[in-house]
């Protein structure tokens, strides 16, 4: 029965992919420069009150689903949760206002003079961090909608060793980044740009987002949320908050462990700590020696990752529209292309003279060597980290969440044999 | 009586101070200052947007990028 129910979600969401493939958006509209208005519009335009109604919304299912993962303890409630949260903020919304997308407004209020941001949309970028800050990553749990369609789809996960999740997870440092760069250089929205879901939620995008979030998707039956544990630029800094907050996910609360790695095997996210295996107990000083090494090298390593990353200003400068267009507009009056395209046929229309279009991403590049540096530097500072952190053997007796990548999912809680007193029977729930 | 706290808790309690005062400072420095008129609520769909003609946010130098490129002859 479980098993024909799980096949028929995914059936469900193949369908969705397929019907989405059907509607995909192959001509859009023009931007017309004359006083001509488009009739008619595919979609309601939201209306100006639903912003306010969002974040009292976002508020209750982020303190819903606290109450689900410290009190209720209730894998099946944060399941329902989130579907409920994913036909609410996915298909109703659109996908939008959402959380994750939210960074790069708040990062282009800073970054950007003149370009503004409303309250509505710092709450949505602030209040899942606050919560991540006091009570673990409830926000992916079961609120975020791209974590919610990863997770109702991972029906066979695999585990993966812990070095390559490491290394693959260095990705959402390097989207963050970037992202980041994107924004202040003026670049673009990338993380919404590449938001491979957002097509399934809008039931149309261009086909390669459609087939990029189709391939995730089935990715992600066998490695689950693939997206959230290797590209979330947001996951980044729920991560951080999640590491020092103050309640967290705890699978036997009591300090009653019984060591039967029950939660770890369910675990498909390598986010439980085992206890600190005895072999693995140094001398204080072996470990303290090692790790000052550790740490005189965090300013080396960022010092030649930042000057890597000046290398690098210059490809990194292309993901420019501008600088992508002079370069272009170059090869052409060289003769090295033959062929106009449409971006500049619509410059040499325009008003702009080459050599301004020049200038113009001349100085783009020059933002970028900083900009390039920059991204290098926090490349390398989150590598020595890592690096340190590894160093760290740290005590532990019992098996723990790993508080910063641990989504509070609760997949552990119906298979831990230790119930806390107080809390209903969650060994009989199984989703 | 209140029970003394051990370092790492501490250091942990410091931490998330400083966190929340971090995040404080962040909502604050992106809702101050002089603003463009056409705040964009990310509803992510700029051709219903009212204000979508005068705006000057990087959304929709994006929407008229990814159109050229979308127009593009194969």
């Amino acid at each position: 029965m479980k098993r024909l129910s799980k096949a028929a979600l995914l059936l469900l969401f193949l369908g969705l992919a397929a019907s989405v493939y059907a509607i995909e958006i192959r001509f859009a509209p023009p931007d017309f420069q004359t006083d001509y208005t488009l009739p008619g519009e595919r979609i309601p335009a939201p209306s100006a009150g639903f912003g306010a109604w969002d974040v009292l919304i976002l508020f209750a299912a982020l303190s819903t689903a606290t109450w689900l993962v410290l009190k209720k303890r209730s894998r099946r409630g944060l399941f329902l949760l989130s579907i409920a949260c994913m036909v609410y903020f996915g298909f109703w919304r659109k996908g939008c206002i959402c959380p994750v997308g939210s960074l790069q407004n708040v990062a282009a209020a800073i970054l950007i003079p003149g370009v503004g941001v409303s309250a509505v949309v710092v709450a949505f970028f602030v209040m899942p961090l606050i919560f991540s800050l006091f009570f673990g990553r409830v926000f992916c749990a079961s609120v975020c909608p791209l974590g919610a369609i990863q997770e109702l789809v991972a029906i066979r996960p695999i585990k993966i060793s812990s070095s390559i999740e490491r290394a693959l997870g260095l990705g959402k440092y390097v989207y963050l980044g970037v992202a980041i760069l994107g924004v202040g250089t003026g670049a673009g929205f990338f993380v919404c740009r590449y938001d491979p879901f957002v097509g399934l939620y809008r039931l149309g995008h261009s086909f390669n987002m459609l087939l990029a979030g189709g391939v995730i998707l089935v990715l992600g039956i066998f490695i689950a949320r693939p997206y959230c544990r290797f590209l979330c630029p947001y996951g980044v800094l729920l991560g951080w908050m999640s590491k020092f907050s103050k309640w967290h996910l705890d699978i036997a609360p009591q300090g009653k462990c019984v060591d039967c790695r029950l939660c770890e095997s369910s675990c498909p996210y390598n986010a439980m700590d085992m206890p600190t295996p005895i072999h693995l107990m140094e001398k204080q000083d072996t470990g303290k020696k090692r790790t000052q090494r550790l740490v005189l090298l965090v300013p080396v390593i960022t010092g030649i990752a930042a000057f890597a990353g000046y290398l690098l200003h210059e490809p990194l400068s292309r993901m420019h529209p501008t600088v992508q267009l002079s370069e272009r507009v170059a090869a052409e009056d060289l003769k090295l292309i033959p062929e106009q395209i449409l971006e500049t046929e619509h410059f040499r229309a325009g008003s702009q003279t080459t050599e301004q279009l020049h200038a113009e991403a001349l100085a783009l590049r020059s933002q970028f060597k900083a900009g390039g540096a920059l991204l290098g530097a926090f490349l390398g500072l989150v590598v020595s980290l890592k690096l340190v952190g590894l160093s760290v053997v740290r005590k532990r007796t019992v098996f723990e969440p790993h508080r910063e990548t641990c989504f509070s999912c609760g997949r552990c809680y119906p298979y831990c044999p230790v119930e806390p007193e107080g809390t209903p029977n969650v060994a009989q729930e199984r989703v | 009586m209140t029970e003394p706290i051990n370092r790492h808790e501490f250091l942990q309690s410091m931490a998330r101070g400083g966190m929340l005062l971090g995040l404080a400072g962040v909502g604050a420095a992106a809702l101050h200052g002089t603003k463009d008129p056409s705040e964009c609520m990310n509803t992510g769909f700029c051709n219903t947007c009212d204000v979508y003609k005068v705006c000057k946010l990087p959304e929709r130098k994006e929407v008229i990028h990814g159109r050229i490129q979308e127009n593009r002859p194969a």
